[in-house]
């Protein structure tokens, strides 16, 4: 065994090809033993292919991987990565939906056989999900397909770490961090770090580029399947990065958002303005009294706190309330903690888009227009010239790249997030629900995002945004921020910083998160 | 409307369709339906090489008998494409008891055609829509609530059928043998209706919603459309097609009988199947489902011509089902 070598992972000279794209070009890189260790890139650069190179679940055309010393020519795959040391988080979940938690433990910690399979399983993942993310709150008998997408997140991520019966040498993490909220990422990160010193090295992709530069110690950059440069974390800056993925001007010159309607930060809100009521969410007070959010046409507002503190649960009210036509009036919608009635129609989009997003049968025209077919059909049918219309104006209005009719499963994560975009923002309803709209999408994109929402508010549709990233909200007119399933403070985009919004989420008590969220079926 | 700045490397490719010969052959290659009419012409083929009967009488007869399995497998191809493990076991039962009451009320009579159709329809679409309570409402699976429904409509028609003798009307009689020329109305009528059926799965809101219950449930319900009450619609068109396919049965074959659904109860989901249909849900393929009802059809009457025995018959049926699905694996399932 050539255990003690310095590098747990060499990449030399990879490429790979789908048809006619080069999805990786002679990328090599290399991670120490120990070391954390960042990809940055736009969607579709070639991270995750890279990564599946590296793990061995996809064969490349050329080049050798050397993980722990032992060199396997890229072009063959791996059965049991696993046996090398090596785990990996897909940026898309694949944790199998109808087993229990614990048994979902089991999959992947071999050492938990016999008898009490479950419980040693469930034992293994619980020591490490508790110091990987304190106040978790997710529970052994859970099933999966009831947990929120950021639980499932929290499985995954800790499942690696398990010391089963080989114990984790490289951990592969693509976009660990793209549900959880500010305070699980920071205990995410700690505990790499404590496991980076006991020997463990980490690859990790995400968007979140602070992230990177405050936590790894290492940066690649990618850039049409190519790794184009390598910058130290200390004294990367987010544009050294951005400008090394190659897009520089656009995104840096970002400014804080308009904050033009209230600027009211008490708790009982109520924004000057005098346009019409689209939204009204009521809630007992603490003195017994009702205390009533009322959402305005063309606000934009954010639905902020800690992941599972209710936000996801109100903005499914505001779905479920919400009429069939534009205009209409339904029945008041009654959760838990709120009463939410709603004038209009809406549209929504997911951020967890394997389950509630894409139709993968599906090419990506027939994912788009799908929520807009009442209006491209005549005499019961779907005019076809319409429907391509339709899907051509949100092409280049999001500046989706390829062919419509390519099936949606060829897109890269990114890019399936913006033709779910465009299915709803194609509606044109009173409303338009974004549930952490930009999972996975590179910043260029989230800038275009932006700059559409606040020109679609500005047009009149009224957007309520619930985002796991604080940094977000800044593009909101109002922030609402969540605790234990209430609405405890709102206060403007503006004020809405990291730290504020922290603060009031954790209102100077101890919170754990109440087990609310994903029951929707 | 803001119009966002398009960068220079966002090339916009529209939705181009190049027709040249080379995709147009390639899409005919990877469809799915290519098996079922490779299948039904190799049987075609085969039957007039082996018993030498004419090419277009043997064609003519297997579209008029294929046209029942056609029929009732649409309504089983909406209730399997829907999803959620969707699968109709009571539409054998539908058609008998269908055919038995249309009977009743035609007496012979061409007078009462109408009646007796919508009646035999109507009765189809209430079992239909106790199905889709019992697996909706009650929240019992497919095979189970189906299944029910088919065993109670089963000993309804037990009883009742023995104080009925029912006759169908002679012109619809007329109607499912008569032929103009050398083409059997019976026969296209069924092409009719699959082509009517395929456009209402592929280009109304309607079907697309269908295609997209069947895929993810969840994310059709976030996208406007109501799971439960699309899968609901699955059931009662099913019973609907399977009440209509009872009366035309019956009258082409002189009359109602206990045993008259019987063998469509798992044909009409192997057709289904046979046509390149996912058997999961999702995506359904009425073209395909046509020529695996002609397919079935002829590899009955080839069995009949080599004298194969009823057994042999159903082992080469499902056979020929194993390879289909082997040939065509889930697409979700190959990336």
């Amino acid at each position: 065994m050539s255990d003690q070598s310095p590098d747990t992972l060499v990449v030399q000279g990879v490429s790979k090809r789908f048809g006619s794209t080069l999805a990786v070009n002679d990328a090599s890189f290399t991670v120490r033993r120990g070391e954390l260790i960042g990809i940055a890139g736009h969607n579709g650069a070639g991270k995750s292919t890279i990564l599946k190179v590296v793990n061995g679940t996809i064969a490349g055309d050329s080049g050798t991987v050397t993980v722990n010393g032992i060199a396997r020519s890229a072009d063959t795959t791996v059965a049991h990565p696993e046996k090398l040391g090596v785990r990996t988080v897909y940026q898309e979940l694949s944790l199998c939906a109808s087993l229990r938690v614990d048994e979902t433990a089991a999959i992947f910690d071999h050492s938990a056989r016999g008898l009490s399979w479950r419980s040693t399983a469930w034992h293994n993942l619980r020591t490490v999900l508790d110091e990987m993310f304190p106040g978790h709150g997710i529970r052994k008998d859970a099933k999966i397909s009831e947990l929120s997408i950021a639980r499932r997140q929290m499985i995954e991520c800790a499942s690696t770490m398990i010391d089963s019966t080989v114990r984790p040498a490289l951990v592969i993490l693509d976009e660990p961090t793209s549900s959880l909220d500010a305070a699980s990422t920071a205990s995410f990160y700690a505990y790499l770090k404590k496991r980076a010193a006991e020997g463990v090295s980490v690859i990790i992709t995400t968007h979140r580029l602070h992230e990177m530069i405050d936590n790894l110690s290492r940066i690649y950059v990618m850039r049409d399947g190519q790794v184009l440069s390598e910058q130290r974390a200390e004294g990367a800056t987010k544009e050294s990065i951005v400008t090394a993925m190659g897009l520089a001007a656009h995104e840096s010159s970002r400014v804080a958002p308009i904050a033009d309607s209230s600027t009211v930060t008490t708790t009982d809100a109520r924004p000057t303005t005098a346009s019409e009521v689209i939204v009204r969410l009521e809630q007992p007070g603490d003195d017994g009294a009702s205390e009533v959010f009322e959402i305005r046409k063309g606000e934009i507002i954010g639905f902020a706190g800690l992941e599972g503190h209710g936000q996801l649960l109100a903005l499914e009210a505001v779905y479920r309330a919400s009429a069939r036509r534009s205009g209409a009036v339904r029945a008041p919608r009654r959760t838990a903690h709120h009463a939410v009635s709603v004038t209009g129609d809406s549209a929504y989009v997911s951020g967890d888009r394997g389950v509630r997003g894409i139709f993968p049968l599906w090419d990506v025209a027939t994912n788009i227009s799908f929520s807009s077919l009442g209006k491209l059909t005549a005499g019961g049918l779907v005019k076809p010239k319409a429907e391509a219309a339709l899907v051509h104006e949100w092409y280049s209005r999001l500046g989706i790249k390829g062919q419509s009719t390519d099936p949606i499963t060829s897109l890269s994560g990114g890019t399936q997030q913006k033709a779910l975009m465009a299915r709803a923002m194609a509606v044109g309803s009173d409303l338009l629900l974004l549930e952490d709209p930009t999972r996975g999408v590179d910043q260029a994109t989230k800038s275009e995002v932006y700059e559409l929402l606040r020109g679609q508010a500005a047009e009149g549709q009224t957007i309520v945004w619930y985002s796991t990233e604080n940094e977000e909200l800044r593009n909101c007119d109002r922030v609402f921020v969540f605790r234990v399933g209430k609405i405890v403070a709102t206060i403007t985009g503006a004020d809405a910083t990291e730290d504020a919004v922290i603060a009031l989420s954790f209102g100077g008590q101890d919170v754990a998160p109440i087990d609310l969220e994903g029951a929707v079926r | 409307m803001t119009n966002l700045e398009t960068r220079p490397e966002t090339t916009l490719s529209a939705p181009t369709t190049n027709r040249t010969a080379g995709t147009v052959a390639l899409r005919v290659l990877k469809h799915p339906a290519l098996p079922a009419f490779v299948g039904m012409i190799a049987i075609w083929l085969a039957i007039g090489a082996i018993a030498g009967r004419g090419l277009v009488e043997t064609i003519s007869a297997g579209i008029i008998i294929a046209t029942f399995l056609v029929i009732v497998g649409i309504g089983q191809l909406f209730v399997i494409t829907v999803g959620n493990g969707g699968i109709d076991l009571s539409v054998s039962y539908v058609m008998t008891l269908s055919a038995f009451l249309a009977c009743q009320i035609m007496a012979g009579n061409d007078a009462n055609i109408a009646t007796g159709i919508i009646v035999a329809v109507i009765a189809g679409v209430v079992a239909g829509a106790v199905s889709a309570a019992l697996i909706e409402f009650v929240g019992m699976p497919p095979l189970v609530g189906t299944l029910a429904v088919g065993f109670a409509l089963q000993t309804i028609t037990l009883i009742y059928s023995g104080s009925v003798v029912g006759v169908a009307s002679p012109a619809l009689s007329d109607f499912t043998t008569a032929q103009i020329g050398p083409f059997p109305i019976f026969g296209i009528v069924g092409i009719v209706i699959a082509v009517a059926f395929a456009v209402i799965l592929k280009r109304t809101s309607y079907g697309r919603r269908i295609e997209a219950v069947g895929q993810k449930p969840v994310a059709a319900s976030f996208a406007n459309a109501r799971p439960a009450l699309i899968r609901a619609s699955a059931y009662v068109l099913s019973g609907g097609m399977a009440g209509l396919a009872g009366v035309f049965l019956a009258a082409y074959s002189g009359g109602p009988s206990l045993g008259l659904g019987t063998s469509y109860q798992l044909a009409s989901i192997a057709v289904v199947v046979l046509g390149g249909s996912l058997i999961a849900g999702g995506r359904g393929i009425i073209s395909g489902l046509w020529a695996g009802a002609v397919l079935l059809t002829l590899l009955t009457t080839l069995a009949n011509i080599t004298r194969l025995s009823g057994g042999w018959q159903f082992i080469i049926q499902g056979a020929l089902i194993v390879l289909v699905l082997a040939l065509s694996r889930n697409p979700l399932a190959r990336r």
